[in-house]
């Protein structure tokens, strides 16, 4: 099941929430969210669910044996060997199609509860709390990957007799309203911000030779922006979803396009995935602590898996060590004596000259990030070329009447009519324009969701914010794309 | 229990703003969620629930989401199917020519999947009940469709408009394409779609030119091996068996028109540059041969009409011909010519027809047609 559908919106999530707050009372609530979950999972493709099930009890024996014997490096090796070679099954053979809804996502969640069950920091996880830990259907289809530290105490953490008897209490009203509103400003970014981009982008790369060097950059943009809002919005529904539940799933998302360098970037963007491969990959191939080379070559590692688990074609690895490389080579310089002489002036700076500083780092960095998901969005490396190197021909011409189309959206038509503007001879490329400008200040200077809610008080203003952003999206629901990390 | 006393006892709660404000915001939504469903059911511009509202400027030019609506809540005695090949028929025509009240519920290349759909809607619809029935069914068959899978339609159907499950009718209540397009729009820039013409295609006169023509058309790749002339038959034949056929007997009281349009000579330029001639006449003649069994079955056959398929002024691409011989085929079907008679009937059979395509077919001048390309 979608977040963004008709049967979340209208019939499952209310149930659960009501199902929820009873089955709390009655000391079930694990139970319930087992079986919501697996609903929720097996909704729209039941044929996924036995997979599913196959793995987690596999991963559960391991770790139930881990428990009782010495040799737990074995188990663990077993158990890693049993995910990779599962989800490389599924992701780089070719299996008619048949790729399990969220394989990576519960791949990696499953990898993690190992690797702490191995490093001793989980004791007596019952079969319950680690099908809920799994399943839990928030993050369970695009994460956020929460790692056990995070998710497994909220999970298994008892509720105090005035929590269980229900909504009694300010703070829960509270928690409800502004988790509500995140659910709501996801819901937006999904169906109006990124799919409106999505449908420019799926209009450009139709349609590459078609294009001159503007639309080439137009469509590099929209799937920046698709892609961020796309799932950042995700994000944040599953944020506010298990919020309104009284369960808190880590951040994933910070503001990833302010940042000033591809390090602070990384520290904004899917978060939760940079904490699992720091946790789980970058750290036992020693991290920092065995001298810079090797630093910089685990840091390589990670970003050509991060291309990896992504995507199955070369783009992908294009797209990681792109970053990878950057990355390292930011590394370097600030590890450098320059580096470090240009940091401390730089802390030593105010005014409009560090402001000036800052805007070219976030400029520079914004645009190696949209270089790179051309990669990540290319059918292949020849189209991904091939839109680059429009841009760099300098081929003029107005902007593609089709691509245009893509941001006219039915409901500013009444408004272009109504200011009389349909008939000005660029009035179809009105809002393309202030679409692009609009979010993209939304991008650099808004505040993250996250953020932004908690900062709310209630009041009719927001109340009529909040009915704008659910009636607009779900008279928006029908035609909409599915999510773009759905097949990660 | 005086009210002072309970106002002042009242819970903190109720004083909660966040509460009030989940509250607001729950009665302001589901208001505004009862005030579209309402318009929308109430306008209902895809006729799914209703015969349309006097007056109202409906706008129709969805024939996914409108035909169905349409063969089930209009009035009707009589009905035109097919594809692109139909649009242009004006049901005004089949009043004035054979005193029926037509409705036009073409689909733009439509498989007999489609078709099956909309007859099967049309057949369940007040105009099949009650002591009424259908009189006619004009239907345009494009051989070609008839050869693909049983179960195929051309474009994904909005199945909430084609079902009877009202909760997923949600998608069109709560729509806002249906909303803004064809609710509020033609309200505030009034355009009512005239039934008789309804799909009409877009191409002006000038359109209709042999260089045009030429201009977008495109030789096919050659094959080199011919195409078994039974190569069809067997997927033609699961297709009228699923689709079209038990429609047919199940609805004696009907006449089903069947017709087999005219395409342009280039039409067979493609089908023997890609070698399945001899294929494709088998499977006009074993559509033609295995519908005329029935008495309610009346077949027509077009594609041999020298004057219009030679001359590609009347055609706006390979395959589109000029409104007019829409015209030309009503009066046909009027007077009966061009008529494929039934075994042991007087008049010109399928086999005749064919081998007059056929002759026609091979030794039509291609080349010098194809020279200024």
């Amino acid at each position: 099941m979608l977040f963004n559908s008709y049967e979340f919106i209208f019939l499952f999530l209310p149930l659960v929430l009501a199902g929820y707050a009873v089955c709390r009372k009655s000391g079930c609530a694990r139970v319930f969210l087992l079986l919501v979950s697996l609903i929720f999972y097996g909704w729209n493709s039941p044929r996924y669910l036995p997979v599913l099930l196959c793995s987690m009890a596999v991963n559960y024996g391991l770790y139930w044996q881990m428990e009782r014997t010495e040799n737990k490096k074995g188990i663990l090796i077993a158990g890693l060997s049993f995910n990779l070679a599962a989800l490389g099954c599924f992701k780089y053979l070719d299996l008619g199609g048949f790729v399990p809804l969220a394989v990576s996502f519960y791949t990696f969640t499953q990898i993690a509860f190992l690797m702490e069950g191995y490093r001793g920091n989980l004791k007596n996880v019952k079969a319950l709390d680690y099908g809920v830990y799994v399943t839990y259907f928030p993050k369970l289809i695009q994460g956020p990957i929460a790692l056990p530290d995070a998710i497994l105490p909220e999970v298994r953490k008892e509720w105090s007799k005035a929590e269980k008897s229900g909504l009694r209490d300010r703070t829960d009203w509270e928690r409800i309203y502004r988790n509500l509103y995140l659910f709501l400003l996801g819901l937006f970014k999904k169906v109006l911000i990124a799919d409106t981009f999505g449908q420019a982008v799926t209009s450009g790369y139709s349609n590459l030779s078609g294009l001159n060097s503007l639309d080439c950059i137009i469509v590099m943009l929209s799937y920046t922006l698709q892609l961020y809002f796309d799932f950042s919005g995700y994000c944040d529904m599953a944020m506010g979803v298990s919020g309104m539940l009284g369960i808190e799933l880590p951040l994933n998302f910070r503001s990833p396009y302010k940042a000033a360098n591809i390090l602070e970037f990384w520290k904004g963007w899917h978060i939760t995935l940079t904490r699992f491969f720091t946790k789980y990959l970058y750290i036992p191939l020693g991290g920092s602590r065995k001298g810079r080379g090797r630093t910089y070559l685990n840091i390589l590692i990670v970003f050509f898996v991060s291309g990896l688990w992504h995507g199955t074609g070369v783009q992908f690895l294009v797209w990681g060590m792109m970053h990878g490389v950057l990355y390292v080579l930011t590394r370097m310089f600030l590890d450098s004596k320059w580096g470090r002489a240009l940091y401390e002036r730089r802390k030593g700076l105010s005014g409009p000259v560090k402001a000036l500083g800052h805007g070219i780092g976030v400029f520079l960095t914004f645009l190696y990030v949209n270089v790179a998901w051309v990669f990540f969005r290319a059918p292949s490396l020849g189209e991904a070329g091939s839109l680059l190197r429009t841009i760099t021909e300098h081929r003029g011409g107005r902007v593609n009447w089709d691509l245009a189309g893509c941001f006219n959206l039915d409901e500013f038509w009444y408004v272009i009519k109504v200011l009389h503007l349909d008939s000005w001879q660029y009035a179809h490329y009105i809002c393309m324009v202030l679409i692009l400008i609009v979010v993209l200040l939304l991008v650099f200077f808004g505040k993250n969701a996250v953020d932004y809610v908690k900062t709310v008080k209630p009041g009719v203003v927001h109340t009529l914010i909040m009915t704008v952003l659910l009636v607009w999206s779900v008279l928006s629901l029908t035609g909409v794309s599915t999510f773009l990390y759905v097949n990660f | 229990m005086n009210w002072k006393w309970r106002r002042k006892n009242r819970s903190p709660l109720c004083k909660n703003p966040f509460r009030k404000a989940v509250a607001g915001f729950l009665c302001l939504a589901a208001a505004a969620f009862v005030i579209v469903a309402v318009l929308i059911i109430y306008v209902d511009p895809f006729f799914h629930y209703h015969s349309p509202l006097e007056g109202f400027p409906y706008l129709v030019d969805n024939q996914l989401s409108q035909n169905p609506g349409m063969a089930e809540h209009m009035e009707y005695d009589s009905v035109i199917l097919g594809s692109s090949m139909t649009v242009n028929f004006q049901t005004t025509w089949f009043r004035e020519l054979m005193g029926l009240n037509a409705i036009k519920l073409s689909y733009s290349g439509a498989f007999p999947k489609d078709q099956s759909n909309i007859m099967k809607i049309i057949f369940d619809s007040p105009n099949n009940r009650d002591g009424k029935h259908i009189k006619k069914v004009f239907l345009g068959v494009d051989v070609i469709t008839y050869t693909g899978g049983v179960e195929e339609t051309k474009y994904p159907i909005p199945e909430y408009l084609y079902d009877d499950n009202p909760v997923n009718d949600i998608r069109y209540v709560l729509n806002k394409d249906v909303l803004l397009n064809y609710v509020l729009r033609p309200l505030a820039d009034p355009e009512p779609t005239d039934l008789s013409n309804v799909y009409a295609s877009w191409w002006t006169e000038e359109y209709y030119s042999k260089e045009w023509v030429l201009h977008n058309y495109t030789v096919p790749v050659k094959v080199q091996d011919e195409a078994d002339p039974a190569s069809y038959v067997e997927a033609v034949e699961r297709n009228l068996a699923a689709n079209i056929c038990p429609y047919i007997e199940v609805n004696p009281e009907t006449e089903f028109v069947v017709f087999f349009p005219p395409y342009s000579i280039l039409f067979w330029n493609d089908v023997q540059v890609e070698n399945h001639l001899e294929a494709t006449i088998e499977t006009y003649r074993y559509i033609s041969d295995r519908l005329n069994e029935y008495d309610n079955v009346t077949v027509f056959f077009f594609p041999d009409q020298e004057e219009i398929v030679c001359d590609l002024n009347n055609y706006a691409d390979y395959s589109h011909y000029h409104p007019r011989y829409n015209r030309y085929m009503a009066e046909c079907f009027a007077d009966g010519s061009c008529k494929v008679a039934k075994k042991g009937e007087a008049g010109k059979t399928i086999d005749q027809y064919l081998e007059h395509m056929r002759t026609l077919a091979v030794t039509f001048d291609y080349e010098e047609l194809l020279e200024g390309k």
